[in-house]
Order: structure tokens, then C-alpha cells, then sequence
């Protein structure tokens, strides 16, 4: 399917509406929320390189989105580190966080690892809720401004739209070569069938755990782009909520499609915003809920996946 | 675990269930007492 889509005119197609869609953005919709889906969006696609082209079902990947905003927002808003030291080092934390993490959970598969990824992921979120001196506890860490990048003033919701944009554009660029790479092709193999990749002589475990650590430090920058396009990181962006949150957005989307996590998160995330502002504004949850479960029962694949799918089926008949 | 905790660290006595919860998963997958799947 991956190749598939990648390699088609049909897929440049849909890489191309969702790039006019992402330009227009801010004019559509309010620019924080615009800003919330495309860091969503690059928050999906990094899940998706995992569980769609690896085949691993993270249940913590909270901790490097969350663990990425709170440092970034902690160092520039208490410990007065310049803007784009904060940004790296916040990067750098979820890149070792992901090393660590993936060397443990690694060693074991299907719900062991995802069991595994959900408490080391909780640990982090109880963690973040004692130590408030730094975290802030229940209120979180609120930033007073977003700070200059390359002399450029990112105050402007529309200009950190777009440097928002600008990232995760070449986040998912990144995801797309690693995907078509030969390194890609052995993720996919053991995706397939683990076993034969091992008797390939393939060292599993290394590719696996190259692939946490190219997912949770994406996941990071992700984490960081919200948090200061929001100025707030808090407990929300560690709890196991926001994990549940990104593999409804990869499923809706299709998992294993690089694009359909993109169209997941701008669906969920939309549909979360207006359904808010309805008389069920309080019930949101209920009916996010019967709609992913809905698209789950109707379009298995997703709907970028389903959209392929019928492309396929037409080929082949 | 829990009442244990309350006593010896209070301020961290949630993250104990996780840390026996990943030790479990990491040496006895199948639990304290299930069957490894590869017996079954």
C-alpha cells in the first residue's frame, strides 16, 4: 500500500491537496488550531513510521510529545536559555528518551511492548506531576512570548504557522525517504514477518530500535512546536490520553500511508474543535468515540488507505 | 505495593505500580502466574 501510494500520480495527488489545504490553513480556521493540527499531523506521521512501517504499537509516544514541550517551555521560561538552545536541547532529550525507552521495550513484542511503552510513559507523567516546582504541577509551564528563530519575530500566529508548516513539511519529507530507503524496506520486511527477516540475517532489534528512536525524537519536535505555538506545555501533553489520541488520528487516517496520519490528525482535531463549540460541546469525547469507531467499522484501512485501496482494486480488474 | 508506598514515598507512590508493572513485562511477560505462551 505504502509503495503504492508514494510511488503513484495518485499519491503526489493527495500530497499536493493536503499541501493547498495546509497553505490556506490559517485562513479557514483560527491560526492556534491551525498550528495544533499541523503539529498533530507531524506528531501522526512520526507514530505512523512505527506502527504502520515497523509494525511496533507504541502506547507511551505521550512521553517524547509532552517530555519535549515541557523542557523546551521549562528551560526558556525558568531557566531563561535562549529560544533556539531550548528547541535543540528539548529535541535532543526526547532523542535520548526514545533511546532508552526503545532499549527496554524492545525486548518484548505485540501487547508486552505497547504494556511497556504505557508505563514507562505513565512513570514519566507522575513524575511531571510531582515535580511542580519545575513542571507547575496541574497548571503546567505557560510561556510569556515564542522568541525569534534566525531573526525572525515568531509572536505572529500566521508566521509560526508557517515555520510550523515549514517543519513538519520536511518531517514528513524525512519519513517519506526513510520509508523508500532500503532501511525502510527491511522496517516493512520485519513489519511482514519477523523471522524471515531474522533468518535474512537481519539484527532486528538494531533496525528496531533506530526506527523508536527516528520516531520519538520527530515526535519531540512535534511536541515542541505545539507546545510553544501554544505557550503551554502541562500534563495533558504527557498523559496517556494524547497517546490514545495520535493512534486514533494514524487508524482514521490509515495507518502505514505517511499522508493519511496528516488527514487523520486535521480530521480528529477539527472535528474536536466544532463539536466543542456545539450544544454537545460537553460530550465530546462520547462522540469522538462513535465516530472513530465508525470509520474503524466502515474503512478499516483509513481513509487515504480505503482511498488507495479502491485504486488498486480498479487496477487489478 | 500501593500502601507500601504511601508510607516510604508518598510523593511518588503512583509510579511504583508501573515500575513492577515494566520489571513483570520484562522478565515474566505472561504475568506472576500465567503460562509463557511458548508451554501452552
Amino acid at each position: 500500500v505504502t509503495s503504492a501510494l508514494l510511488g503513484s500520480r495518485r499519491g503526489v495527488i493527495v500530497a499536493a491537496v493536503l499541501l493547498l489545504i495546509a497553505l490556506a490553513l490559517p485562513k479557514l480556521v483560527y491560526p492556534v488550531l491551525a498550528i495544533d493540527i499541523i503539529a498533530y499531523g507531524l506528531f501522526a506521521v512520526a507514530f505512523d513510521l512505527l506502527l504502520g512501517f515497523t509494525g511496533l504499537l507504541s502506547f507511551g509516544h505521550a512521553m517524547f510529545w509532552g517530555g519535549a514541550g515541557y523542557v523546551a517551555t521549562i528551560l526558556i521560561a525558568k531557566a531563561n536559555v535562549p529560544f533556539p538552545l531550548a528547541v535543540i536541547l528539548a529535541i535532543a532529550y526526547a532523542a535520548v528518551l526514545a533511546l532508552v525507552v526503545g532499549a527496554i521495550a524492545i525486548r518484548r513484542q505485540g501487547i508486552y511492548f505497547a504494556m511497556i511503552t504505557l508505563a514507562l510513559a505513565q512513570l514519566q507523567y507522575f513524575f511531571a506531576y510531582q515535580l511542580g516546582a519545575w513542571t507547575g504541577g496541574e497548571n503546567g509551564v505557560q510561556l510569556n512570548g515564542r522568541g525569534t528563530l534566525f531573526g525572525l519575530a515568531l509572536e505572529n500566529d500566521v508566521a509560526f504557522y508557517y515555520a510550523v508548516l515549514a517543519v513538519a513539511a520536511l518531517g514528513t519529507y524525512l519519513v517519506v525517504r526513510v520509508v523508500r530507503s532500503p532501511f525502510g524496506a527491511v522496517l516493512s520486511a520485519m513489519r511482514e514477518n519477523e523471522q524471515r527477516a531474522i533468518a535474512l540475517g537481519f539484527r532486528v532489534d538494531r533496525y528496531k530500535l533506530i526506527a523508536f528512536v527516528m520516531s520519538g525524537t520527530l515526535a519531540g519536535v512535534a511536541g515542541v512546536l505545539f507546545a510553544i505555538g501554544n505557550r503551554l506545555s502541562g500534563l495533558d501533553g504527557v498523559d496517556w490520553h494524547t497517546s490514545g489520541k495520535v493512534v486514533m488520528m494514524s487508524i482514521l487516517g490509515g495507518i502505514g500511508t505517511v499522508f493519511g496520519p496528516i488527514a487523520g490528525a486535521g480530521i480528529f482535531e477539527s472535528l474536536d474543535f466544532f463539536v466543542s463549540k456545539t450544544a454537545i460541546g460537553d460530550k465530546t469525547n462520547i462522540v469522538m468515540g462513535t465516530i472513530f469507531a465508525l470509520c474503524v467499522l466502515l474503512f478499516r484501512r483509513g481513509i487515504v488507505g480505503e482511498l488507495l485501496a479502491g485504486r488498486t482494486k480498479r487496477a487489478k480488474t | 505495593l500501593q500502601t507500601l508506598g504511601a508510607v516510604i514515598f508518598p510523593a511518588f507512590n503512583d509510579t511504583l505500580i508501573f515500575m513492577l508493572m515494566i520489571i513483570v513485562l520484562l522478565i515474566r511477560p505472561s504475568g506472576l502466574f500465567g503460562t509463557p505462551e511458548t508451554a501452552k
